[in-house]
């Protein structure tokens, strides 16, 4: 009789039918004879073992599908909006409704996105204050008056639309100080002495026991123009050395394509050179009466 | 809407009147026998007026309870006390999770959910694709449906 080993090598081929009738009988025998192979022939033939009750792990659908296609959690987040909305088909509805049975944190966003609907648009209007239709019509009143008045209101309307603006802060300081800049700067202003007399202004004031020193203006003034000129000198020679760099870069850069361009050139010449003496071929002098040889090419 | 975007009824209410007569002044170009013709310009008129007005307003307080305490009443059919209390506490619990919203995501749930525009709408307002509107759309329903879970996770239960 066959042995457990060749009897599992054998219950291959039975269901494809490979089996000749003595191994079947082989087979058939084993199995008769082995509680085992029995059990598994009977498996083979199609009947339904027993396996008695099984716990399932509470976790279990989770852990396979962390296993297989990773957390169900964002997956399903990403079809909820679908779902509640009603606009998600197929197998994705079966699939979010099976993970909401199982994950209670998304079942309660669920719940909570499903009253959105109903919730949401009450939001949308509000009561204003009984003032405000009045104010909205008295302003408007004025817009529409004519002549002085009208003219006074809108520009009003059109200042506050101004001020409103984000960068009107920036935008304001940066005319002011053109403005002032203007004023003060340039010659023949009416404010040309302006600081000068700010500044004597606050120096023989008596605010409090605070006193600006006595600051030497003139010196002030020479030394900037001291420091200026050496900032001049010393960017003006920076410049020259820039500049002369550049120069001996330059020059060579130049040197060397003359040189590729004389080897080029005398390469040419060569090549050429080469080339006519190929062609020349060996002359005959002629029959001239002077003896002058008439060096013509056949 | 101003309400939403300001956080502040005085200022929402100072934006709301400066849209009006900015409507008023721009009456000439609507079709006036289609009310719909000027929701659009304006709701486009107010978010922008409100994102000109938060820039200018450097330091802005913490949103979280602060318009919850002042409160907005909103139009509601004649509720029974109990309901009115439910719904008041809904509402409140909506506004404080709305706060806690990115601005992104408050922005799109305010033109969305609430103020109920169309996608296609929605993305010429923003300037951006009708398929960002739409997954932004998305994030912030979950953004909002967990901030008002962690404010009470009994909601709608």
């Amino acid at each position: 009789m066959i042995a457990c080993d060749r009897f599992d090598d054998l219950l291959d081929a039975l269901p494809q039918g490979g089996l000749t009738h003595p191994w079947r009988k082989e087979l058939e025998a084993h199995a008769a004879a082995c509680p085992r192979c029995r059990r598994i022939l009977s498996v083979a033939g199609g009947e339904t073992p027993e396996v008695g009750s099984v716990s399932v792990p509470d976790n279990l659908t989770e852990a396979i599908l962390q296993r297989t296609s990773g957390r169900p959690c964002p997956r399903a987040r990403d079809l909820l909006c679908d779902l509640t909305d009603g606009s998600l088909a197929g197998p994705d509805v079966e699939l979010v409704r099976a993970h909401l049975d199982a994950c209670r944190e998304c079942a309660a966003i669920a719940r909570v996105l499903g009253l959105h609907a109903e919730l949401l648009p009450a939001l949308a209007e509000i009561t204003p204050d009984e003032r405000f239709v009045s104010d909205v019509l008295a302003r408007t009143t004025r817009l529409r008056r004519g002549g002085l008045a009208g003219s006074a209101e809108r520009l009003v309307q059109r200042w506050r639309q101004v001020l409103a603006r984000p960068r009107f802060a920036a935008e304001g300081a940066y005319l002011g100080s053109i403005l002032l800049v203007g004023l003060v700067a340039f010659p023949g202003s009416p404010l040309q002495d302006l600081p000068r007399e700010l500044l004597a202004a606050v120096r023989s004031s008596s605010f409090g026991s605070w006193r600006l020193p006595d600051l030497p203006v003139a010196e002030v003034e020479a030394r900037a123009s001291e420091l200026t000129v050496r900032a001049q000198d010393a960017a003006g020679r920076r410049l020259s050395e820039t500049v002369g760099l550049a120069r001996q870069d330059i020059e060579k850069i130049a040197g060397a394509i003359l040189s590729v361009g004389q080897r080029t050139a005398g390469t040419f010449e060569n090549v050429i050179g080469d080339s006519d003496r190929t062609d020349n071929k060996p002359t005959v002098p002629s029959d001239n009466q002077e003896g002058e040889t008439d060096e013509r090419p056949r | 809407m101003a309400w939403n975007y300001m956080q502040s009824p005085q200022e929402a209410r100072d934006v709301a009147q400066e849209v009006f007569v900015r409507l008023y002044q721009s009456i000439q170009s609507f079709d006036l026998g289609e009310e719909a013709s000027c929701v659009p310009w304006l709701l486009a008129t107010t978010r922008n007026f409100c994102i000109d007005q938060l820039r200018r307003r450097k330091a802005r307080p913490p949103a979280s309870d602060l318009a919850v305490e002042e409160g907005a009443p909103i139009r509601d059919a004649r509720p029974t006390p109990e309901e009115s209390t439910l719904a008041e506490d809904r509402r409140r619990t909506l506004y404080r999770a709305l706060a806690r919203l990115s601005d992104v995501s408050r922005e799109i749930i305010l033109l969305k959910e609430i103020q109920g525009l169309e996608l296609r709408e929605i993305s010429e307002m923003l300037s951006v694709p009708v398929g960002t509107v739409k997954s932004r759309s998305s994030r912030a329903r979950i953004e909002l449906a967990r901030a008002l879970l962690a404010l009470d996770p009994t909601f709608g239960a």
